[in-house]
């Protein structure tokens, strides 16, 4: 196994999981991505802030399901 | 879209050019990798993919900084705002559509993107089916089942006021058959319906006049005749509980009748009277008692109210008659309805009542002209309401037109000033750039550019990726591809032209390395497209790489070729100006 290959594997699942697609590697798990809206948020010193939405990857190990 | 093992292995072939064998080979190497660590309690981390890492049984999965951010790249930029204030959290969920299209397509192999438009175009039938002609089913069907009581007053309380109606007018006594009299009387002067629907007006003067004469009657009775009209009307009350309210006009008439017809068969008058009762049921008796009393001298106050009761009804009755002679009368299905019903009914009414009855029905009288009263006004409003209806609607066109205007005028599709913003109309800045050697540009092309290239770009000075990092302006990395001669300025398809830098881009990529970007839009060029690469500056993420496609000169031009993009970056981009 090569590093050319590790740097291939991460472009294409992110490129996928970019373009909102779930990538399933077999004996691994599959990686999705998942939306999260934009929400306030009270903090510690009693300020409202309101944080951007978000996009995170969410993986689920195979055989988790 | 799911892409399962095998399509994965294909995109490895693809973008590694590796055989799928040697692909295969090295991804169960991987896999084996990953599990071993995983079950020695240790982390495997992918540089710049991120670390799989086991916890307990579970395994988990840390996305490297620059996964997170590149997956992130439409809210690069986007930093937590301070609210002063407190804010109501928005309580419906928001549900993101890219889900509900992952989740559909997860389940279904094949181009994500022709079921998309089939999902949306399904979407659409469903939104536009309860819409038939503009019409809601539901709505309709909703107003077929319950008619309100405003739009349809009429019909909701047909039956209603239909039975009060009845009962009143039949219990009421007096009034029915003065209508009768009048509509006897006065055929000439108006349509039956008409009158009757404006005698109902005066009812309530009447019923009050109605409720004294039966006071007055009512004294005047013997007691021992009141008792026996009593036991007869109580047997007839037993006997069935409607007819005894249609017997009030007897009963209150009865005492009169008795000793007028004591008096009339002494005189041979009873025949006539008989012929006349006959056809048209208890209307004509009244009449009777009034020329009659005066010559025998009894003391009746009740023919002498009665006239001027009828006259005053005459006179509201034309009256509105006058009114009313171009208005179509809502009420007069109601109307006739009633009348039938009280032609119908006309025959029970010769039966005796008890007197008690008269006053409840004769407190039911009372209301009706007033709901009657109370529907009037609404119909001569309703033309001031129209008028008014009208007005708001131009206005409210008016409003829609301006904001048109100005979201025209904002979106540069017209030029308001003041409200178009100012487009940077003057030479786009060009500072670009550095040449990235295409792998097809051969070097022969760099050192004799065209002359567009030379007049547009001249020698543009190397500049390296610290130099981007600290730029302000987000300029595109220009290629040195040469420009077509005949190639128009803006579009999606050729070669990128420094002169169209001044226009908008569709993005599609923020990647937190060059080189993938770079690699990026050599891709996108080599597919025919324009393909730009951006550095922008973020303070959270640092520098990032835009990749956009094709430079258009207004915002409308990249929309429209935005939808029109091919299925992978269809629905997953953004436009920007290219350079701020």
């Amino acid at each position: 196994m090569t590093k050319e290959f590790l740097k291939v594997f991460g472009i294409v699942v992110r490129d996928q999981v970019i373009m909102k697609n779930s990538v399933h590697v077999s004996g691994i798990g599959t990686f999705k991505a998942v939306h999260h809206n934009q929400k306030h948020e009270k903090r510690a010193d009693g300020k409202t802030v309101m944080l951007p939405p978000k996009d995170s990857i969410e993986f689920t190990a195979e055989g988790k399901g | 879209m799911h892409i399962d093992h095998e399509k994965f292995l294909e995109l490895l072939v693809d973008a590694s050019g590796i055989e799928k064998e040697k692909v295969e080979k090295q991804l169960n190497e991987l896999q084996e990798e990953i599990k071993q660590a995983i079950a020695d309690g240790e982390a495997y981390e992918i540089e710049g993919f991120g670390i799989l890492s086991g916890l307990g049984n579970n395994t988990l999965f840390i996305p490297s900084k620059e996964l997170e951010i590149e997956i992130n790249f439409k809210y690069v930029g986007m930093e937590p705002i301070e609210i002063e204030g407190e804010v109501i959290e928005p309580k419906e969920e928001y549900v993101d559509p890219f889900e509900e299209l992952q989740s559909v397509d997860d389940s279904k192999e094949g181009n994500r993107f022709t079921d998309l438009i089939e999902e949306s175009e399904e979407e659409e039938k469903s939104k536009d089916d309860p819409l038939i002609f503009g019409v809601s089913l539901d709505n309709a069907e909703t107003e077929e089942e319950a008619p309100g009581p405003d739009k349809w007053g009429i019909d909701a309380h047909k039956e209603d006021t239909g039975v009060d109606k009845l009962f009143s007018s039949l219990m009421g006594d007096q009034d029915e058959p003065a209508t009768e009299e009048k509509t006897e009387s006065e055929p000439e002067s108006s349509e039956p319906e008409e009158s009757e629907f404006k005698l109902e007006i005066p009812e309530e003067e009447s019923g009050s006049s109605l409720d004294d004469e039966l006071a007055q009657l009512m004294s005047d009775d013997s007691p021992g005749s009141e008792a026996a009209e009593n036991d007869e009307s109580i047997e007839s009350v037993f006997e069935s509980d409607f007819e005894d309210p249609f017997q009030e006009d007897d009963n209150e008439v009865a005492p009169e009748e008795d000793e007028e017809k004591e008096i009339e068969s002494e005189t041979d008058e009873e025949p006539e009277t008989t012929s006349e009762t006959e056809p048209e049921s208890e209307a004509e008796p009244e009449p009777e008692p009034e020329p009659e009393p005066e010559p025998e001298g009894e003391p009746e106050p009740e023919p002498e109210p009665e006239v001027e009761e009828e006259s005053g009804v005459e006179e509201l009755a034309t009256s509105t008659a006058e009114e009313d002679e171009d208005f179509d009368d809502p009420f007069a299905s109601i109307d006739e309805d009633d009348e039938e019903e009280d032609l119908d009914l006309s025959g029970l009414e010769e039966k005796e009542v008890i007197p008690v009855i008269t006053n409840i029905s004769s407190d039911l009288e009372k209301k009706e002209p007033e709901a009657v009263k109370e529907k009037k006004p609404k119909k001569a409003k309703s033309s001031g309401s129209q008028s008014a209806s009208v007005w708001l609607w131009m206005i409210l066109i008016l409003f829609v037109l301006v904001g048109a205007t100005v979201g025209l005028a904002y979106f540069s599709v017209i030029n308001i000033p003041g409200i178009t913003p100012q487009v940077a109309t003057s030479q786009p800045i060009q500072q670009p750039v550095q040449a990235i050697p295409p792998v097809e540009t051969p070097q022969a092309e760099e050192e004799t550019p065209s002359p567009e290239q030379t007049s547009e770009e001249q020698t543009p000075p190397p500049v390296t990726t610290q130099q981007e990092q600290e730029s302000v302006a987000e300029v595109p990395i220009q290629t040195n591809a040469a420009v077509p001669v005949d190639q128009s300025i803006y579009g999606l398809m050729g070669v990128t032209s420094a002169a169209a830098n001044d226009g908008y881009t569709i993005v599609i990529y923020s990647l937190s390395v060059e080189e993938n970007a770079l690699a990026k839009q050599r891709e996108l060029s080599a597919n025919g497209y324009r393909a730009l690469v951006t550095p922008i500056n973020s303070s959270q993420y640092g520098t990032l790489w835009r990749v956009s496609l094709g430079q258009f000169e207004t915002l409308v031009d990249a929309a429209i070729a935005g939808e029109n993009l091919e299925g992978a970056f269809k629905d997953n981009y953004f436009i920007k100006k290219i350079t701020n």
